[in-house]
């Protein structure tokens, strides 16, 4: 029977949500309910990022570094939006 | 691989032909011959590159049959259907990493002349279809199945068969046998170096994925960086001191190369959800293929990217900063750290995905080691025109803190 996989998933350091992502919330808003919000929104991602590295062997490292800043994004989480109307700008050329 | 432009193929040709820094170009290095092509190409006066078609020409088995190669192994990974345009770029990308999958392995030896004459051709291919994917999200109607047929009809009418200062020089005909490989093509793997890189299918699957997928965070990121400039422009004003580096970023800031902006006409009028509905459709083409799942996080990091360019949270600080900092009323100061902390957690997201694509590297490698965030001037070496200098200006204590590391 093969091992267990291993938890690839750091635990979140609080430290990294306000520096890294840089999450300090306006003033309209109480730390509290920020933290709160924020607690909610890390569970949903961490259980997001986990189905997202099944069957993954190594990488965890990004991924860990990937989570605060989903974390800060998801707060803010928009309804349906329009897409904007986009033109083409230049029309690109061989690189690597 | 941004950077490394000297390198040649076990024949000396070099990689990049005619793009090719002059100082790594040898005297007859580059043979130009008029171009006897027909339709676009004829019409641009454009000479083609009699050497390279030489190269084609020696290697065309190997280079049909490797094609094939990762046009199967693509289509493994993703399942059965009529290949679309995405999985035609994705295959294309498979066949222009793979001068990389040998050099960047320890101890290999310079790609050999099939695999570099392929990722040439790819290079063209993968340029192809970058025009008609940005034609598309522009508005156009979405294309069908393709056969090869259409894509060199569609090759003429996007102007792919033309570069800068060379026309493409397959002939017709074998530009069709090409097209035609990418579309379902079934490989023969009569060629020994063919039948060894079957062999090493997870890892040339896994490299090419993180190669491909690496490529449209690039784009995904360019694409989200021009809403931080556009945002810092109309806070900042036309006459602001501290303009002019940011509307040359606006301005010259796309990467990757092959790649086409496609923006909103006036960035800084699209509401934060428009810019992330956007972001997100963009997003949605990084999809993972790697047999190893390695490149979900680069997945998450395109995803990540869209939704952070719709975040207003702001650090604390950093209101205050750029407003001292470059002599802001409160609304515009408001717009301009809204930009900075977006640029922040994009040079944040920019890290972990190369960090993601260098260990997905070196697992095609067989080394499973894992790979830390690169550090702020390595994050900038992998962008064309990096901002970190000119937006740190805007506040360099709080912005400098927050994207050194």
């Amino acid at each position: 029977m093969p091992p267990a996989p291993k938890d690839a998933f750091a635990t979140i350091d609080p430290a990294d949500l306000a520096t890294v992502a840089g999450g300090r919330r306006s003033s309209t808003s109480s730390s509290r309910d920020t933290q709160d919000r924020m607690m909610d929104m890390l569970s949903d991602i961490e259980s997001a990022i986990k189905d997202l590295g099944r069957n993954q062997n190594n990488g965890s490292d990004a991924l860990s570094q990937l989570m605060p800043i989903l974390a800060l994004s998801m707060l803010n989480q928009p309804q349906q939006a329009p897409l904007p109307p986009v033109v083409c700008q230049g029309r690109g050329k061989k690189g690597w | 691989m941004v950077e490394e432009t000297f390198h040649r193929d076990d024949e000396d040709r070099p990689l990049r032909e005619i793009r090719t820094p002059p100082a790594h170009l040898r005297p007859g290095d580059i043979e130009h011959k008029a171009c006897p092509y027909p339709g676009s190409r004829a019409r641009s006066g454009c000479p083609i590159n009699a050497g390279a078609l030489r190269q084609v020409s020696a290697h065309w088995a190997e280079i049909i049959d490797a094609l094939a190669l990762v046009g199967a192994l693509h289509r493994d990974a993703r399942g059965p259907g009529p290949a679309t345009l995405m999985d035609l770029w994705r295959v294309s990308q498979l066949g222009a990493a793979l001068p990389w999958f040998y050099l960047l392995r320890r101890g290999a030896g310079p790609a050999p002349a099939f695999a570099a004459a392929l990722a040439k051709a790819c290079q063209g291919t993968g340029v192809w279809a970058q025009r008609v994917l940005a034609d598309e999200l522009a508005g156009a109607p979405p294309s069908g199945a393709w056969t090869a047929e259409a894509i060199l009809a569609s090759s003429e009418r996007t102007g792919t068969l033309v570069g800068e200062v060379e026309a493409c020089a397959g002939p017709e005909a074998m530009l069709r046998r090409f097209f035609a490989a990418l579309i379902d093509g079934a490989p023969s793997l009569a060629a020994p170096a063919v039948a060894a890189l079957a062999a090493e299918r997870d890892a040339l699957l896994g490299f090419g994925a993180h190669y491909a997928n690496w490529k449209l965070v690039l784009w995904l990121h360019a694409l989200a960086r021009q809403f931080v400039y556009a945002d810092l422009l109309l806070a900042l004003g036309h006459d602001h001191p501290l303009v002019a580096p940011i509307a040359a970023l606006a301005e010259t800031g796309d990467d990757p190369p092959d790649f086409v902006r496609v923006a909103p006409p006036d960035p800084a009028a699209v509401s934060l959800p428009s810019r992330v509905a956007w972001l997100t459709q963009v997003a949605s083409r990084v999809v993972p293929f790697a047999p190893d799942g390695g490149d979900r996080a680069l997945a998450a990091a395109a995803l990540a990217i869209a939704r952070v360019s719709g975040v207003d949270d702001v650090p604390g600080g950093l209101h205050d900063e750029v407003a001292a900092v470059a002599r802001l009323g409160a609304p515009a100061a408001a717009l301009a750290a809204r930009a900075l902390s977006t640029y922040a957690r994009l040079d944040a997201l920019l890290g972990a995905a190369a960090a993601t694509v260098e260990a997905g590297f070196a697992r095609a490698d067989g080394d499973a080691h894992s790979v830390a965030r690169p550090d702020a001037a390595t994050r900038d070496r992998l962008l064309s025109a990096p901002p970190r200098a000119a937006l740190t200006a805007l506040a360099p204590r709080t912005l400098g803190a927050l994207a050194a590391r």
